[in-house]
C-alpha cells in the first residue's frame, strides 16, 4: 500500500507547481544557507590563522633578542626575557578553537564564544569575544541557518504536501471507495502520510549530506545529524498521520495542523525565550562586574599566611617551592589570586548557565523543534555548551601560565631560551569542541512521536465506536 | 416586469447565452427549464447583475440592469436553490439583517408578518439558522423577498432538494406572489412542479431559448412537457454534435 | 449598511465557538505578556538600580588612590531599560548590560542577557510587541480568512449582492471589523500596561499604539483581499498562512542574512589589530606613540618654560596620559564612526526588505519607539564613551595639576576624597522620538506605502466586482 501511496504523493508533487515550488524553496533555501554557512567556516578558520601570524610574529621577536644575547627591546630597558613574566608575556601563543566539522549548520547561532585567546597569565576567558562583531539589529531575528531551516521549514514542507490527506478523502466521500477496495481506510490514510514524509526526510537528508559533503566532515559525524533530522521528520508525520485520521475535512485538517506549527515552532519557543529573558533580569552580574573588581584591593588586605593558604589550595605543587623568608614571595603569590578570583567567577557564571540549560532541557521537552534545533546547535558546536568548555579550557592554561610564573619568580634563577621554548611548547593551540549528547533530543522526539501515535489511535477508536 | 433582449454572454472558448430574449410581465411565473450547461445560471446571474453580458439588454421594471445594476437590484429579490443565510443568527435576525441592507428597518410585528406569510412556523422565528431545514431556510428566503416589496423575484431551482410536501407548499407561496403583482422568474429542472405552477415555460438549450409554452397550451391541450422537452433536448444534442463536427472537420 | 455589516461581523465572532476562543487565546495572551513583560521588566529596573547603587558605593569608599589608578579602577555603566522596553524589548537580549569604563581603552558591553540561553535567542520572546506583530496578525489570519470567501461559498454573497450591498462597503465593513478585533487586543496590551507598568511615557505609548494599528489595519486589509480574490476559505487559510509563515518568520532572518552576507562586518581580531596599530603608529602610520609622547613633552617643557620635568610645576605623567587618550580617543572616533556607520548600512539594507515586508518595517518603527532600537544603543555606546572621556580627563587632570612641588623640590599630591566623591555618575538620556523616528523615515515610508497599497487594493478588488460582478 505504501508504494502505491508513494507513488500517488510523487504524481501530486510532480503535477503541483504549488507543492513543487515549496520543496524547490527548501531545497533552494537549504542549499543557500549550507553555502552561508562555509563561508562563516572559512572566516572562522581566517581567524584562527590570524591569531597564529600573530602568535608567530610575537615568538620570533623573543627568539631575535634570545639569539642576539640581547633581553628585550632596545628602547625598553625595563622588558628582561630572563624574567618568567617577561617570558611569559611574549610567549603570547593562541589558544584557538577549532570549527567542530559541522560548525556551518549552524552559524546563525547566538554565539558569545572566543574563537582564539592570546594566553597569558591575565587572560580573562569571561571577556573574551568570538571573533564575529555582531549586528545586534540583526542578530535579534535569530538569522537563518540550516538548523532553521531543517527545524521551521521541513514541517512546513510535510504540510504543505500532506495537508489534504484524511480530510479530502472524507469531505470528497473517496473513504468508503478505499475501504471497498482495500479493506482498510485508515492504513490507506497512514500511508499516504508515510509517503509524504519519505519525500520530506529525502529532502532533509540530502540537505544534510550536502552539508557534511561540502564541510569535508566524515559521515561517521554526519550520522547523529541524520539520524536527528530522520526522527523529525517521524515525528512531524506522525502529527500529520494524527491530523489525517481525525480530520473531517482538508480546512480543518489545515488549521489544526498550522496550529500545531505555531504552538511548537512559534509559541512555546517563545515563551521560553521570554522566561530566559526573566531568568537573566534577576541581577546585573554584580559578582562578576563590581566584586570582581574590587577583588584586587580584597588580595591586598589579606594577611600573609592567608594568601598562601588560598594560593596553596589552588596550586598545590607550589607549597613545595614557596621561598623563605615567605613575604619575599608575597608578590609573586599576589598575581596568583587572579587566576581564584577568576575561577570563582567562573564558577558564580556556571550557576547562572545552569538555570538557563534547565530551561533549555525544560522547554525541548514541551517542543521537539526547540529539543530538534539546541541538540543540532550542539553537534554544530555552537551555543553555550560548546563556549563554556573552552572557556575552562583557557582557565586551566591561563593558571598552568600563572604556576609557572608564580614558581619561576621564587626560585629567582635567570630563564633562558630553552625555558621559554618549553613555556611555549606546554601552552596548549587548539581546542575541539567536544560533541554534545544528542541522545536526550533523539529520546523526546521518538517519545513524542509514540505519543502522537497513541493518541491517534485512541481517538480515532473512540470516534470509530 | 423582466426583459432579456438578444442576451449573449462569451466565456473564452465557450458561448453561455446566444441571442436570449425573454420576457416575464408583471403576475407572471416563467418557469425556464433546461438541461444541465443550457445556460439557466447564467441567465439567473445575468438577471441578478452577478454576471454582465457579452452584448444585449437586460430590464427589470424598465430598468437598464447593465447600466443601473443598483436601481434594477432595489426592485428585484432572489431565493437561491439553497438559501444561504447567517447561521449564528436566527430566522428573524437574518430577515432583519438583510432588510436593513435593503434599507429597510423592520419592527418586531413586520418581521413576524413577512415570516408568517412565507410560511415559516412561529416557534422557528427565534431559533438559530444552524438548526433549520432546507425547506424552512427557503421561507425565509421569501420572508426576505417579501420584506423587501421588490416587484420581481427570480427563483433558482427552488424545489431541488425538497420533500413532496415542502416543495408543494413553496409552489403556493410562489403563486401567491405572483397574484400580488410580482414577476417570477424560476429556473428548475421540476417538470411537474413547473407545469403546475408556471403561467409560462421556456426551455432553453444552448444558450437559446428553443421553445416557449403558455400554461394554458399545457393544460388545456394536455401537452406532454416530459416528451416535448426531450425531443428538442435530444433534437439539439444531436445538431450541436453534427455541428461540432463539421468545424472541427473545417478546422 | 457598513455599521450594519460591521456588528453582524462581530456578531459571528462572538456567537461562534471558535471565534470565541481564538479571541480569548488573544486576550489570554496579550495580558499574559504584558504581565510577564512587566515584571521582567520591574526586576530589571530593580536590579539595575542596585547595580548602580552598589558600582557608585565600591567608588566612593575607596581610598587612597591617586587620580591614575582610580581611572584604571575605573567605573561600571548599567545600561537602562528603554521607556518602553517592557512592550518592545528590541535589542536589549543581544547587546550587553553592562560598560566597563576605564582609562586608556573603550570596552565592549558585557553581560548579554541570553548569552547562556543561545538556543532560545533563535526565537521572539513572547512580549506585548511579538503577540502585537506576530500573533495579532495571526489572529485576524485565524478569524478572518474566510469573511469574504465564505460568503461566497456559502451563496450569502448573492444574497447580499440582491439586498443591494455594493462591493466597496462589504469589504470596509469586513475590513473594519477585523481591525477593531486588532485593535481590542492593542488596547488590550496597553491598558494592561496600565495595570502592571509602573510608569508610562504617554507619547510614546501613543505612537507605539498608532503604528500597531496601522500594522492590523495593513493586515485587515489584506486578509478580506485576499478572502475576497479567492473561491476557497481553504484556498485564502492557506495563502494568508503561507504569507504569515513568510513576514513574520522567515522573511526577517533572510533580511538579515541578505545584509550581513551582502556587507559583511569586520571580523573582531581584524577591527581591533588595526585600531592597535593606529593606536601604535599613529592615524596617519607615520607618527609612532613614542615620538608622539617625545614631541608632547618637549611641548609641555617650553610651556612652562623649563629644562626637564623635574622642574615642572605639575604632574607631567598626567599630561602625557590625557593627550595619549585624546589619541586613543580620535582613532577611536575613526574606527568606531566606521564600524557605526557599517552597522547602520547592514541595518538600512536589512530595511529595505521593510516595503516587503510590513511587520518587518513595523518591527524596526516599534524597537525605536520603545527605545531599545539600533539607533538608542548606538546613542546608549556613544554616551557611555562621552562619559568615559569625561571621567578619565578629570581624573588625569587631576593627576597633573593636583599636586604641589615641595620645597625639596618634589611633587606631593593635593587631592582629597572628596574630590572622587563628588563625581555624577552616569545618567543616560534617552534620544527624543522625533529624532528616533527621522532615522526611520524609510520604515515609515514602507509603511504608509503599505496602507496606502493594501487600501488600494481593497478599492482595485471592491472595484472589480462592481464591474465583472462577484461571481
Amino acid at each position: 500500500m505504501i508504494r502505491v501511496a508513494l507513488g500517488l504523493e510523487l504524481r501530486n508533487l510532480l503535477r503541483s507547481p504549488l507543492r513543487l515550488l515549496v520543496l524547490l524553496l527548501v531545497l533552494g533555501a537549504g542549499s543557500f544557507v549550507i553555502a552561508q554557512g562555509q563561508q562563516d567556516v572559512k572566516r572562522w578558520q581566517e581567524a584562527i590563522a590570524a591569531g597564529q601570524a600573530a602568535q608567530e610574529e610575537s615568538l620570533a621577536e623573543a627568539r631575535g633578542y634570545f639569539a642576539e644575547g640581547k633581553k628585550g627591546p632596545a628602547d625598553r630597558s625595563w622588558v628582561d626575557l630572563t624574567q618568567p613574566h617577561w617570558q611569559d608575556y611574549y610567549a603570547a601563543t593562541r589558544f584557538a578553537r577549532l570549527p567542530a566539522p559541522l560548525a556551518g549548520i549552524a552559524f546563525a547561532s547566538a554565539e558569545s564564544g572566543a574563537v582564539t585567546v592570546r594566553l597569558n597569565r591575565f587572560a580573562d576567558p569571561l571577556l573574551a569575544e568570538g571573533n564575529r562583531i555582531e549586528n545586534p539589529a540583526l542578530a535579534v531575528t535569530g538569522g537563518l541557518d540550516l538548523v532553521a531551516v531543517l527545524a521551521l521549514l521541513l514541517p512546513l514542507l510535510i504540510m504543505a504536501l500532506g495537508v489534504e490527506i484524511g480530510g479530502y478523502e472524507r469531505a470528497a466521500g473517496v473513504l468508503p471507495l478505499v475501504r471497498m477496495q482495500s479493506g482498510h481506510d485508515r492504513s490507506w490514510i497512514w500511508a499516504r502520510c508515510v509517503a509524504v514524509g519519505v519525500i520530506a526526510a529525502s529532502a532533509g537528508l540530502l540537505l544534510t549530506a550536502m552539508a557534511t559533503l561540502l564541510a569535508g566532515a566524515s559521515p561517521v559525524s554526519a550520522l547523529p545529524l541524520a539520524l536527528l533530522v530522520l526522527a523529525y521528520v517521524v515525528f512531524w508525520t506522525a502529527l500529520l498521520g494524527a491530523v489525517a485520521v481525525l480530520a473531517r475535512n482538508p480546512s480543518q485538517g489545515a488549521v489544526a495542523l498550522g496550529a500545531a506549527w505555531i504552538l511548537l515552532c512559534v509559541l512555546i519557543p517563545s515563551l521560553g525565550s521570554e522566561r530566559s529573558a526573566a531568568l537573566a533580569a534577576d541581577d546585573f552580574a554584580l559578582d562578576l562586574t563590581v566584586q570582581a573588581r574590587d577583588a584586587g584591593a580584597a588580595t591586598a588586605q589579606l594577611k600573609e599566611d592567608e594568601l598562601y593558604e588560598a594560593l596553596f589550595a589552588r596550586f598545590p605543587a607550589l607549597a613545595k617551592q614557596a621561598p623563605e623568608p615567605r613575604s619575599s614571595g608575597v608578590r609573586a603569590a599576589a598575581g596568583g589570586m587572579g587566576i581564584i578570583s577568576l575561577e570563582k567567577r567562573m564558577r558564580s557564571r556556571e550557576k547562572r548557565g545552569e538555570a538557563h540549560r534547565k530551561l533549555v532541557t525544560t522547554m525541548s521537552l514541551a517542543s521537539p523543534t526547540l529539543s530538534f534545533s539546541h541538540a543540532l546547535e550542539g553537534l554544530a558546536g555552537r551555543g553555550p555548551d560548546a563556549a563554556r568548555a573552552f572557556r575552562f579550557a583557557v582557565a586551566d592554561a591561563v593558571a598552568g601560565r600563572v604556576e609557572r610564573t608564580i614558581a619561576g619568580t621564587w626560585s629567582g634563577a635567570p630563564l633562558d631560551v630553552e625555558d621559554f621554548e618549553a613555556l611555549v611548547a606546554a601552552s596548549p593551540t587548539s581546542f575541539e569542541t567536544p560533541s554534545t549528547a544528542w541522545g536526550a533530543s533523539l529520546a523526546t522526539l521518538v517519545a513524542w512521536t509514540l505519543a502522537l501515535l497513541g493518541g491517534a489511535t485512541f481517538w480515532a477508536r473512540r470516534l470509530d465506536q | 416586469m423582466i426583459e432579456l433582449e438578444n442576451v449573449v454572454k462569451e466565456y473564452p472558448g465557450h458561448r453561455a447565452l446566444d441571442g436570449l430574449h425573454l420576457s416575464v410581465p408583471a403576475g407572471c411565473v416563467y418557469g425556464l427549464l433546461g438541461p444541465n450547461g443550457a445556460g439557466k445560471s447564467t441567465t439567473i446571474n445575468l438577471v441578478t447583475g452577478l454576471l454582465k453580458p457579452t452584448s444585449g439588454h437586460i430590464r427589470v421594471g424598465g430598468i437598464d440592469a447593465v447600466a443601473e445594476p443598483l436601481r434594477a437590484r432595489n426592485i428585484l429579490a432572489y431565493v437561491s436553490e439553497s438559501v444561504a443565510l447567517y447561521p449564528h443568527l436566527t430566522g428573524r435576525e437574518n430577515l432583519q439583517l438583510f432588510s436593513r441592507l435593503a434599507g429597510r428597518r423592520l419592527e418586531e410585528s413586520e418581521s413576524t408578518a413577512c415570516l408568517e406569510r412565507a410560511g415559516l412556523q412561529a416557534d422557528a422565528h427565534g431559533r438559530r439558522i444552524g438548526t433549520y431545514s432546507k425547506g424552512m431556510r427557503q421561507k425565509v428566503g421569501l420572508a426576505i423577498a417579501l420584506a423587501k416589496d421588490a416587484k420581481a423575484v427570480v427563483l433558482d431551482e427552488p424545489s431541488s432538494g425538497l420533500d413532496p410536501g415542502a416543495s408543494h407548499d413553496l409552489a403556493e407561496r410562489v403563486r401567491e406572489l405572483a397574484s400580488g403583482g410580482l414577476a417570477v422568474l424560476m429556473a428548475t429542472h421540476d417538470l411537474f412542479r413547473a407545469r403546475d405552477t408556471c403561467d409560462t415555460v421556456g426551455l432553453l438549450v444552448h444558450g437559446t431559448l428553443r421553445a416557449e409554452w403558455k400554461a394554458s397550451e399545457v393544460q388545456d391541450h394536455d401537452l406532454d412537457l416530459e416528451a416535448a422537452y426531450l425531443d428538442l433536448v435530444n433534437d439539439s444534442s444531436h445538431q450541436s454534435a453534427t455541428s461540432n463536427s463539421v468545424t472541427s472537420k473545417s478546422a | 449598511m457598513i455599521g450594519t455589516l460591521f456588528l453582524n461581523e462581530w456578531r459571528a465572532v462572538l456567537r461562534d465557538g471558535s471565534g470565541k476562543v481564538v479571541l480569548l487565546l488573544g486576550a489570554l495572551l496579550a495580558f499574559g505578556a504584558a504581565w510577564t513583560s512587566a515584571s521582567t521588566h520591574d526586576r530589571q529596573e530593580f536590579a539595575q538600580s542596585a547595580a548602580t547603587h552598589a558600582a557608585r558605593s565600591a567608588w566612593d569608599q575607596r581610598e587612597g588612590d591617586s587620580p591614575h589608578s582610580r581611572a584604571h579602577y575605573g567605573d561600571f555603566v548599567f545600561r537602562p531599560n528603554g521607556p518602553l522596553a517592557y512592550l518592545d524589548s528590541g535589542l536589549q537580549a543581544v547587546t550587553g548590560r553592562v560598560i566597563y569604563t576605564e582609562a586608556h581603552r573603550q570596552n565592549t558591553a558585557m553581560h548579554k542577557p541570553q548569552q547562556e540561553a543561545a538556543s532560545l535567542l533563535r526565537y521572539d520572546r513572547l512580549e506585548p510587541a511579538t503577540v502585537l506583530q506576530l500573533l495579532a496578525p495571526l489572529v485576524l489570519v485565524l478569524v478572518g480568512f474566510g469573511v469574504v470567501s465564505n460568503e461566497r461559498e456559502s451563496g450569502r454573497m448573492r444574497l447580499l449582492w440582491i439586498q443591494g450591498v455594493r462591493p466597496m462597503p462589504l469589504l470596509l465593513a469586513k475590513t473594519l471589523a477585523l481591525w477593531s478585533l486588532g485593535t481590542l487586543l492593542c488596547v488590550l496590551i496597553v491598558g494592561a500596561q496600565l495595570i502592571f507598568a509602573d510608569q508610562m511615557d504617554l507619547g510614546r505609548t501613543l505612537t507605539f499604539l498608532a503604528l500597531h494599528l496601522l500594522l492590523l489595519w495593513i493586515v485587515a486589509a489584506l486578509v478580506t483581499v485576499v478572502s475576497a480574490r479567492t473561491r476557497r476559505p481553504g484556498t485564502s487559510a492557506a495563502v494568508l498562512l503561507s504569507l504569515w509563515v513568510l513576514c513574520g518568520i522567515v522573511m526577517p532572518r533572510i533580511a538579515a542574512m541578505t545584509a550581513s552576507a551582502l556587507d559583511p562586518l569586520p571580523g573582531r581580531d581584524a577591527f581591533q589589530a588595526a585600531m592597535q596599530e593606529d593606536r601604535e603608529q599613529g592615524l596617519d602610520g607615520h607618527n609612532p606613540r613614542d615620538a608622539r609622547r617625545q614631541k608632547f613633552e618637549k611641548e609641555v617643557l617650553a610651556k612652562y618654560n623649563v629644562n626637564s620635568r623635574d622642574e615642572l610645576p605639575v604632574n607631567l605623567g598626567g599630561l602625557i596620559m590625557q593627550a595619549d587618550e585624546e589619541y586613543g580617543a580620535q582613532v577611536w572616533d575613526k574606527h568606531f564612526g566606521e564600524l557605526e556607520e557599517h552597522l547602520q548600512r547592514q541595518d538600512r539594507l536589512a530595511g529595505t526588505f521593510s516595503f516587503l515586508n510590513p511587520i518587518q518595517a513595523t518591527d524596526r518603527l516599534s524597537m525605536e519607539i520603545a527605545g531599545t532600537g539600533l539607533s538608542s544603543h548606538l546613542d546608549f555606546l556613544r554616551q557611555t564613551e562621552d562619559y568615559r572621556r569625561e571621567l578619565v580627563r578629570k581624573l588625569n587632570e587631576e593627576d597633573a595639576y593636583g599636586v604641589t612641588r615641595n620645597d625639596e623640590g618634589r611633587l606631593t599630591r593635593t587631592t582629597t576624597h572628596g574630590f572622587y566623591t563628588g563625581f555624577e555618575a552616569f545618567h543616560y538620556e534617552p534620544l527624543g522620538l522625533r529624532d528616533l523616528l527621522g532615522q526611520r523615515s524609510m520604515e515609515l515610508a514602507a509603511l504608509f506605502a503599505w496602507m496606502l497599497g493594501t487600501t488600494a487594493l481593497l478599492a482595485f478588488t471592491a472595484g472589480r466586482f462592481e464591474r465583472r460582478g462577484i461571481l
